[in-house]
């Protein structure tokens, strides 16, 4: 896709995600305005009170959960508003966990983000850099075993920002294991590499079950 | 207690209004309603407001001009600013221009109900300092 097909996809799921949450919270405060309403006089045993106050709990429940889907849906959409922006690997490694979330639990994988100590703010093309990282993480997900987790992390090696995608309890190298390789299931993306300015290791040869994606 | 503390709600999603509205009003407060900015200014300036809980996003007059306006022309009602993720900013740049606080919306609640009665007790404070304030001069100038 250009660049221009991309900022136009963006701009269209972000204003429809805006909308869905419009509706949520509409349907958020009316469940909620019934259970207010229910509640008034709880003591009383008003045909199918309970089962109206269950109902109407459910719904606030299940949107609370959609909204969280719309928010990710939403920052997805604004990853695409520019081709160059600065970004908080803590924030993105998160957003990915959870936009991967749904391919992990059908591979039967944990997945989850654990954000380094300190903001790791880089400039990059936040929209590519997911698609890289998801091929990562799909990558991942293939090799990892059922019932198993898996991390992502950004961390600096020798001193450079990276993320590390790897099976619990292995931590990120501090330093690059001189043995490491490029994963080549993940050789289709060796185009992008150059455009984000990364390479991404293979740390199997290391003893390390996990993937280095080391920012230049 | 949030008895006779009189919010506007404002938000062109005329349904959320209505069910926000009533869920304020079982709560203790007395809720007037509005669905594009120019009518909460109208209602700012005709009716007794303590705090408005204004979208940031709506068509015509956005949020930030409406906050704006509302300060210009009542500089102690409160404004909470009902923001959605991507507008998260433009609730920053508001409370930089006089707005108590921002809330994400969907909001909660309880969340919603603590934030109208802290811009509430905030406003009074101001009052009544207001209040004391004209009591020193008067009696400064009389001489007593």
């Amino acid at each position: 896709m250009s660049q221009k097909e991309i900022a136009f996809t963006g701009r269209i799921i972000a204003s429809l995600s805006h909308e869905i949450k419009n509706v949520l919270a509409t349907i958020k405060e009316s469940a909620g305005l019934m259970e207010d309403i229910l509640s008034l006089r709880p003591e009383t045993d008003a045909p199918h009170q309970a089962r109206l106050v269950k109902a109407a709990g459910n719904i606030r429940k299940q949107v609370d959960r959609g909204v969280d889907v719309v928010m990710g849906l939403n920052r997805f959409a604004h990853s695409m508003d520019e081709p160059m922006a600065q970004i908080d690997l803590n924030e993105l490694t998160a957003q990915m966990a959870f936009l991967m979330q749904r391919f992990a639990h059908k591979s039967a994988i944990g997945l989850s983000a654990a954000p380094y100590s300190e903001p790791l703010n880089i400039v990059t093309d936040p929209f590519r850099l997911e698609m890289l990282l998801a091929a990562a993480l799909d990558v991942c997900l293939t090799r990892a075993d059922k019932g198993s987790g898996l991390v992502i992390q950004p961390c600096r090696v020798e001193g450079r920002p990276a993320v590390w995608i790897g099976a619990a309890p292995d931590e990120p190298p501090d330093t690059l294991p001189p043995t490491v390789a490029f994963p080549e299931d993940l050789f289709a993306l060796k185009g992008d590499l150059e455009h984000l300015q990364v390479n991404i290791y293979d740390c199997g040869s290391a003893g390390l079950h996990g993937v280095l994606i080391l920012f230049k | 207690m949030p008895d006779g503390v009189k919010v506007l709600v404002v938000d062109d999603e005329e349904p959320f209004v209505d069910a926000l509205a009533q869920r304020l009003e079982l709560r203790g407060f007395t809720v007037l309603t509005a669905f594009n900015g120019d009518a909460a200014l109208a209602v700012v300036q005709e009716k007794p407001v303590d705090v408005v809980v204004l979208d940031v996003l709506m068509p015509g007059k956005d949020g930030v001009e409406t906050l704006r306006e509302i300060k210009q022309n009542k500089p102690l009602v409160e404004v909470i600013m009902l923001t959605g993720h991507a507008t998260v900013e433009t609730a920053i740049e508001g409370m930089r221009l006089g707005a108590y606080d921002y809330l994400m919306k969907p909001t909660d609640t309880d969340d919603l109900v603590t934030k109208i009665n802290k811009a509430h007790g905030r406003k009074s404070d101001h009052e009544e300092r207001i209040r004391q304030a004209n009591i020193d001069n008067l009696l400064r100038t009389r001489g007593w």
